[in-house]
């Protein structure tokens, strides 16, 4: 694996239910195809992009400010794709 | 000590060790398994979360093909089944404290869920809890192998079953040999849960309202399934009494070998015979019939044979069925089968066909779902008539509202008898076709009705709740619901009169027809068949052998010009206090 700097990058979630179950479980279906460590925080809490379980008990509402942190070789196609997801506002959907 | 009170719905008494089932799933207890077992653990674990997340998979699958779009909450639970943060933490507490799946599952989700608690209660994310709650279920159910009665032990101490509520197909599975009563927060007098208590003989005490808190697994109980009582923390002095009065108990029914009255008539004092029948779900229970010395099967319930099923059951199914109870009953007792009678308040799951209505007790239910379902109809049809050659099989269609439904029933069963004929099949055609009558305006409509059929069955639990609009499991209106209210009286014997100018039977099959405060009134309307759960027989004989037919109609004709249920029920308790004075408790 490449040595590589994690990427650090801010996002306010779009989603007018927040990072609740669905938005959650999309995320870390995403998250689980790229081999790089994906972690999203919020406040003083951190999850493990890849565990739907792990972001939904970050109760981040909508409009809450997230970190992504992400590190490995596929990290800049991974923090793109996902900074999509957490800041299309989707659907009605929890 | 603590006495609750609710609804007896099936009789009985049970002095035991609880059991709690609260709703929010199976109660797991601490178990560990030797350190050798525990990678085996480890890969039950996984692979039930796989099988959870193919069946979250399915259902949502399932659910789009009947709503038209995607909801996407178990698609959802699938990826949360997942999860491998959930995976790989669960695996930690087998593989350190040796815990079983069972166990390391439902403390790892309970935990999980006890860090929503923190949020305020009408938070956006706390209804999440249920999710996790129906995932904890999942996984249990497909550990064990079991829906949720898989926390009851199959052999060793019998349990009696504390619980919120229990659904018609997880009472179905209650072994009386293990579950000596159960107990439940909710639910109605005349549910299906109820009838199958009932059918198991299960002594059983329901609507008791919030109990649970008060009480855990292993305390010692009593439920009294004739007074309807649930007695927590019993006084020493109260089980003594309870622990004498079940002994009691067991030598009037459990013991004894033949029944009393088992080869005595139904006669009234001047001499009319009154045919008492028995009301039967499970083939089994067919010989319950004749060891209390039924007349016949007067309702003989066939829903079982589509509960618990992903499958139609097949015409072979049904006809072995059947044939069970023929042969049971023998060549010159009745047995009359009512068709598919699935309704909303019995097993909604049931192809999917029934969820998604708002309403659904005045939705596609019983007959109108099987006039909609034409080749499951026929199997059943099918199925009868090729059983009636065993015995004296007589056909009921159930929830008729209108003629037109009757008599595409009927058209029905002359295709299918033609099918048959041109098949080379044996079957009999010529069995008598009866209906129900539990719908009011088929009850409005008794003299047309009377010109299509045979026979009329009064089903009184559905006429009683279509006439008074009342749900009879909903604790808020089923005050309203009274077999005694003269509404119920009048339509009664609006049915009555119609079938007596056509000199057709008449039978009575609801719960109504079961107790005995009622029996002189049902005479007296000119009922002279009546059908109730096979244990009531014997109450039932004693109860028609104080009759005399003229006093009948003198209390049917009184209660008739009664204005509340209230009055009627007064009165008829004063009836049965004159005519028997020995019979009240």
């Amino acid at each position: 694996m490449a040595i590589t700097e994690p990427i650090r990058q801010s996002v306010v979630v779009a989603n007018p239910n927040g990072l609740h179950m669905r938005p959650a479980t999309r995320f870390a279906q995403a998250a689980r195809k790229f081999r790089a460590k994906i972690e999203v925080i919020h406040e003083d809490k951190r999850a493990d992009g890849k565990s739907a379980m792990e972001l939904v008990f970050l109760i981040a509402m909508p409009g809450a400010e997230l970190w992504i942190e992400v590190d490995g070789d596929d990290a800049e196609i991974a923090v793109e794709a996902l900074l999509g997801l957490l800041a299309d506002p989707g659907g009605d959907e929890h | 000590m603590e006495v609750r009170r609710g609804i007896a719905v099936s009789p009985g008494i049970a002095v035991g060790t609880a059991l709690v089932l609260d709703t929010e799933g199976v109660v797991i207890s601490r178990r560990t398994v030797p350190i050798d077992q525990a990678a085996g653990e480890v890969a039950r674990l996984l692979v039930a979360l796989h099988a959870a997340a193919d069946e979250s998979r399915r259902r949502e699958v399932l659910l789009r093909q009947q709503i038209g779009r995607d909801l996407g909450i178990l698609a959802g639970h699938a990826v949360l089944y997942e999860d491998p943060t959930l995976r790989r933490e669960v695996e930690k507490l087998i593989l350190d404290n040796h815990f079983s799946a069972e166990y390391a599952f439902s403390r790892h989700i309970r935990a999980f869920i006890r860090r929503f608690d923190e949020l305020p209660a009408d938070h956006e994310f706390g209804r999440l809890r249920a999710d996790f709650l129906d995932m904890e279920r999942q996984v249990l159910n497909l550990l064990l192998g079991t829906a949720t009665m898989g926390a009851i032990p199959l052999e060793g101490e019998p349990v009696i079953v504390l619980a919120a509520d229990l659904t018609p197909s997880e009472t179905a599975q209650l072994d009386p040999n293990t579950v000596h009563a159960f107990a439940t927060e909710s639910g109605g007098p005349t549910s299906h849960t109820a009838i199958m208590a009932g059918a198991l003989e299960i002594p059983a005490v329901v609507g008791i309202g919030k109990f649970l808190h008060d009480v855990s697994s292993g305390d010692t109980v009593i439920v009294d399934g004739i007074r309807g009582l649930l007695i927590l923390d019993p006084e020493p002095e109260t089980l003594a009494k309870y622990v004498e009065l079940k002994r009691e108990q067991f030598s009037r029914t459990g013991l004894i070998v033949v029944e009393p009255m088992r080869d005595v008539q139904p006669i009234t004092r001047d001499g009319v015979r009154i045919s008492l029948l028995g009301n039967i779900e499970f083939p089994t229970e067919a010989q319950n019939c004749i060891d209390r010395g039924a007349d016949g099967v007067g309702l003989y319930r066939t829903e079982f044979l589509y509960v618990n099923r992903s499958t139609d059951p097949t015409e072979q199914e049904h006809y072995e069925a059947y044939r069970a109870v023929l042969t049971t009953l023998g060549p010159s007792r009745p047995v009359v089968i009512r068709t598919l009678d699935v309704g909303a308040d019995k097993f909604s799951s049931f192809s999917g066909m029934l969820s998604g209505e708002k309403n659904p007790f005045l939705g596609l239910r019983s007959v109108r779902l099987c006039l909609k379902n034409l080749q499951l109809f026929k199997t059943q049809l099918r199925a009868i008539l090729r059983a009636a050659i065993h015995g004296d099989v007589r056909i009921m269609f159930p929830m008729i509202s209108t003629v037109m439904e009757l008599r595409q029933c009927k058209s029905l069963l002359a295709e299918v008898c033609e099918d048959l004929e041109e098949a080379g099949i044996p079957f009999k055609s010529t069995i008598p076709i009866g209906t129900m009558i539990e719908v009011p305006s088929a009850a409005i409509l008794a003299d047309v009705m009377a010109r299509e059929v045979q026979f009329f069955s009064i089903g009184t639990n559905d006429l009683v709740q279509y006439t008074l609009a009342a749900d009879r499991n909903n604790e808020n209106v089923a005050g309203l619901y009274n077999p005694a209210d003269p509404a119920v009286l009048r339509l009664m014997k609006i049915i009555c009169d119609a079938a007596k100018l056509l000199n057709r039977d008449v039978n009575v099959c609801g719960e109504m027809s079961g107790e005995v405060m009622f029996t002189p009134l049902l005479v007296g309307l000119g009922i002279r068949q009546m059908s109730a759960t096979p244990r009531k027989i014997p109450e039932l004989k004693r109860a028609v052998r104080n009759l005399t037919v003229a006093d009948c109609e003198r209390v049917a004709h009184e209660a008739l010009r009664m204005e509340t249920a209230r009055e009627v029920t007064t009165y008829l308790r004063e009836q049965q206090l004159r005519i028997a004075p020995d019979s009240l408790d």
